[in-house]
């Protein structure tokens, strides 16, 4: 199983800085997203060393998605994000997974997302 | 004070002046009004009292203003969390996938939605039902402040439909009814802008 | 919307911190922030502590919001949670300036903010300026109660349990310190 821009290493997160702003990127290019948070609130985050691998050293610039598995099962892709109020939230919701699910083709993905914040702007 | 001890001559203590001064409570009310010791026991501590209320004005001018710098330092170093509350479930596409908003989110949407009507604001706002269980009856109750002058009932039933149309846009949820409580009249002037 | 909430009342203030509303927190901030910073500048005698306590009572009051049963009484609350936040500062300076102090009802390790000592008495010149300089004779454990009577308004319960005391010592210390402060100022009336 592989991600774009590199290889999986076995169970644990197994993107770079440059995948990991890629699936950022994907993610804020659906329309009516306006943020992406940091894909764990911060007191259920690991600590720095063990996510700093997602972002190519940045130790607290956690604020992407989160990939992590693909030895076994499905690649889990973690998504914290905000929603403008005139989009419609559960729409925005669904093309996210998808547009995940579309970038990461053709692993099988296994897609959460959160909607924390709904906002103007 | 002239006395040199706790205990006045007429046999009242110091400490059962300031428990009056107080409480207002003491052993004996009527001998207050004509024991000449008792009340320059208390002239001497009402005295003290003002002294004390300027010293605390000025002390608070001393501190500053809520809106300065040392404020603005102490919030930002908060970093104060969002509250996510409870998981709202939304229908996904995909089995593999789990799609979600929290409860958080919708509450900010219906406070958002409610201080954007002109007149309101909104305060303390609950999901009552299991918001957990997609197709679960909810009741959406919302503690409401109005500003003194405009019309009460307009705004309701006004505010009313844009919450059901924002909710019915952003959640999934069956709301049942929405229950607008009106807790607060603010008689201060609006905002200048 | 920010100069709405700022004349919004305490309650409806309160119930929207409490719903994870950062912005209504930060008016209730505004609004008490220099109150707390009074107290607690006159508790913990430095301006730099008092900060850190105003900062210390806010964390735990966006953390303990939702337990706050009366939300019109955030501020009573909030002044609360300042006084046992300073005294737990003035605590943990005791425990680090010395091993030889009186642990219980001893002086103050300073005076409070940049106070003069009784030294300076000849220049008082107005009943606050006397008051400023008997409270720094007071003891420290007179003085607690004083301040958080006179300037948070807490009650004897209240501020029991905030010295961790009775408050039948409340009272006898609060009337000891009434009593000093009024002889120290009586050449001001």
């Amino acid at each position: 199983m592989t991600v774009p821009a590199q290889p999986a290493h076995g169970r644990e997160d197994t993107t770079d800085s440059t995948a990991a702003d890629a699936l950022r990127a994907v993610v804020l290019g659906v329309d009516g997203v306006t943020a992406v948070f940091p894909s764990r609130p911060l007191w259920q985050r690991l600590p720095a060393g063990a996510l700093s691998l997602l972002q190519g050293g940045a130790a607290d610039a956690e604020d992407g998605p989160l990939v992590e598995g693909g030895g076994t099962g499905p690649l889990q892709v973690t998504v914290r994000l905000g929603v403008s109020d005139s989009a419609r939230t559960p729409d925005v919701v669904r093309a996210v997974a998808s547009a995940v699910r579309g970038h990461l083709a053709p692993a099988e993905v296994s897609v959460s997302v959160t909607v924390a914040r709904i906002s103007a702007k | 004070m002239s006395t040199s001890h706790d205990t006045l001559g007429c046999g009242h203590t110091l400490e059962e002046l300031s428990l009056y001064l107080d409480t207002g409570d003491f052993p004996d009310p009527g001998h207050l009004d004509s024991c000449p010791e008792c009340r320059n026991g208390l002239d001497s501590l009402r005295r003290l009292s003002t002294a004390g209320s300027e010293l605390f004005s000025s002390d608070l001018a001393d501190a500053g203003s809520g809106s300065d710098d040392w404020m603005k330092n102490i919030l930002a170093n908060l970093k104060l969390e969002l509250r996510p509350g409870r998981t709202i479930p939304l229908r996904s596409e995909d089995p593999l996938d789990r799609l979600t908003e929290t409860e958080g989110s919708v509450l900010a949407l219906v406070r958002s939605v409610t201080d954007s009507t002109p007149g309101a604001v909104a305060g303390k706002v609950r999901l009552e039902g299991d918001v957990t269980v997609p197709g679960e009856a909810i009741t959406v109750n919302l503690d409401l402040a109005v500003v003194f002058g405009h019309p009460l009932l307009g705004s309701a039933t006004a505010l009313r439909r844009d919450l059901g149309e924002a909710l019915a846009r952003h959640t999934e949820l069956n709301i049942a009814a929405i229950d607008i409580t009106i807790t607060d009249v603010i008689d201060a002037p609006r905002e200048e802008s | 919307m920010r100069d709405q909430l700022d004349l919004v009342p305490d309650a409806i203030l309160a119930g929207r911190a409490a719903d994870g509303d950062t912005a209504a927190f930060e008016a209730l901030a505004r609004r008490y922030g220099p109150h707390m910073r009074a107290c607690a500048r006159r508790l913990t005698g430095s301006h730099a502590d008092a900060d850190d306590v105003v900062q210390e009572a806010l964390v735990q009051a966006w953390k303990q919001l939702d337990s706050l049963r009366e939300p019109a009484a955030v501020k009573g609350w909030l002044l609360r949670l300042t006084g046992s936040r300073s005294i737990d500062c003035l605590r943990r300076r005791r425990n680090h300036a010395t091993l030889s102090a009186d642990d219980d009802g001893g002086q103050a390790v300073e005076p409070p903010a940049g106070e003069p000592g009784p030294e300076s008495s000849a220049m008082a010149t107005s009943g606050t300026e006397a008051l400023k300089l008997a409270l720094a004779r007071l003891p420290e454990e007179q003085r607690r109660c004083w301040v958080l009577k006179e300037f948070n308004g807490q009650t004897y319960e209240q501020i029991a349990q905030t010295l961790n005391i009775s408050p039948a010592s409340v009272r006898g210390r609060l009337a000891r310190a009434r009593v000093a402060l009024v002889r120290d100022m009586e050449g001001w009336r």
